[in-house]
């Protein structure tokens, strides 16, 4: 039986030598703070992240449109009242998936592995893996097919990987900004790096959205390593048919 | 216990809800698989309604069973042996397994990746083995055909009220039958 698969080509060749790949991943095991970068000519961000006390520092706070700030008070029905005033969203109902910015920036830690030319970073609750695709050219305008995680590439400026995401569908759950919706027009950049000797990532956020977001909204945003001989992701499942979940 | 509704490895009435299922449709019936390496783990993730496998290497202890809540995909914890990475994997909710049989918690799954054919291919020989369910080991391999590497990952979202099924406010449900309709 056939199927389809992805595998960095950078990492081909590990596997091809994984006896002396993994004598150097033993030494490396010795200084947990280090993670042993993959190209060699830049920070790798693979780890378990949590974020720290106190880990947002607002830049420059979200200047609302009128737009948005009707979109952030919409008029519900009698039905999503009741739901609304006992704290019950149509997307925890269903089960449907979170997504950045909202997914990275919860208490659960998130997972970064960084293999190469790709970065995928992964929440522990139900939500979409969120891809990053360094070296690709973002597309200009924003590609035609919206989607619930869009489409995110990165650059190198240095030591920091700009990473640029577009292309984001608007569907139920967390936006952009608290609960703005989602636009064609928003847009989200990181700028990851790391700190305090590879103990801390941070990343610079910038959430734009002209029609929601008079002016670009800014925070930097920190977390601490979490050791790999200690940590794992705790695997949330998510089933509508649960009662439940209803309950109020 | 009824039979459930599945096609393959596939539970439809999970899918019908966009309920993420673990193994082995990760593997088989997820899309596309992606694999990526870290010095600490390797993730595989599949495109469609698909729980993350994380694969550790660097756990000091397997948590116990008092400690960890069972998923579908288990734990993973992988070595490498020679050009294979070998991965062990059990505390498994129960659901469904291979061709429709019962993955039970007492499910255990040893599988061995190796690269072929000058990194074209990808081979997975895995081995179920659960005394409430198998004899003796169940043994099968997987081959994979490597994808380029300027392919997008194919985005997926799934609303089970697109399916017929879900969940609405209080007196709006607009199925038939439901809310006074």
């Amino acid at each position: 039986m056939t199927r389809m698969f992805l595998f960095s080509s950078k990492r081909l060749a590990v596997v091809a030598s994984t006896t002396i790949a993994f004598g150097i991943c033993n030494l490396l095991a010795a200084n947990p703070a280090f993670a042993a970068p993959v190209s060699g000519a830049h920070p790798n961000f693979s780890g378990i992240w949590e974020r720290i006390a106190n880990p947002t520092k607002e830049l420059a706070p979200p200047a609302f449109t009128p737009r948005a700030l009707e979109a952030l008070n919409p008029k519900l029905t009698p039905g999503q009242k009741i739901w609304s005033e006992h704290g019950i969203g149509v997307d925890d109902v269903n089960c449907l998936p979170r997504r950045q910015p909202w997914m990275l920036l919860q208490s659960a830690p998130i997972t970064i592995v960084h293999d190469g030319d790709k970065m995928i970073l992964l929440y522990e609750k139900r939500s979409a893996p969120m891809h990053v695709y360094i070296g690709r050219e973002q597309p200009n305008p924003a590609p035609a097919s919206l989607s619930l995680t869009g489409y995110s590439v990165g650059r190198w400026e240095g030591d920091e990987l700009v990473v640029d995401s577009v292309g984001f569908a608007d569907y139920p759950g967390h936006g952009s900004v608290t609960t703005l919706p989602f636009l064609p027009t928003t847009r989200i950049t990181q700028r990851f790096r790391l700190a305090k000797n590879g103990e801390e990532l941070k990343a610079r956020f910038t959430i734009t959205e002209p029609q929601f977001l008079k002016t670009p909204y800014v925070y930097d945003f920190t977390w601490r390593r979490l050791p790999y001989a200690t940590n794992f992701a705790l695997i949330e499942l998510c089933d509508g048919r649960d009662p439940d979940r209803l309950k109020y | 216990m009824s039979k459930p509704d599945r096609k393959g490895d596939v539970d439809l009435e999970s899918d019908r809800w966009c309920i993420f299922q673990g193994m082995p449709y990760v593997m088989d019936s997820a899309g596309p698989i992606e694999i990526r390496q870290s010095v600490g783990e390797t993730i595989i993730i599949a495109e469609r309604l698909a729980v993350p496998r994380h694969i550790y290497f660097k756990l000091d202890e397997r948590p116990s069973s008092d400690v960890y809540d069972f998923t579908p995909v288990g734990l993973s914890t992988g070595q490498r042996e020679g050009d294979s990475l070998v991965v062990t994997t059990d505390m498994f909710t129960a659901g469904l397994g291979l061709d429709g049989a019962p993955r039970t918690e007492k499910a255990k799954l040893v599988e061995r990746f190796n690269v072929s054919k000058n990194g074209k291919e990808l081979v997975v020989a895995s081995t179920w083995t659960d005394p409430d369910v198998y004899k003796e080991p169940y043994r099968y391999s997987w081959t994979y055909e490597r994808i380029p590497e300027n392919y997008t990952a194919s985005p997926n979202y799934c609303d089970p009220r697109a399916n017929g099924v879900g969940n609405y406010p209080p007196g709006e449900d607009p199925r038939p039958g439901k809310s006074g309709n």
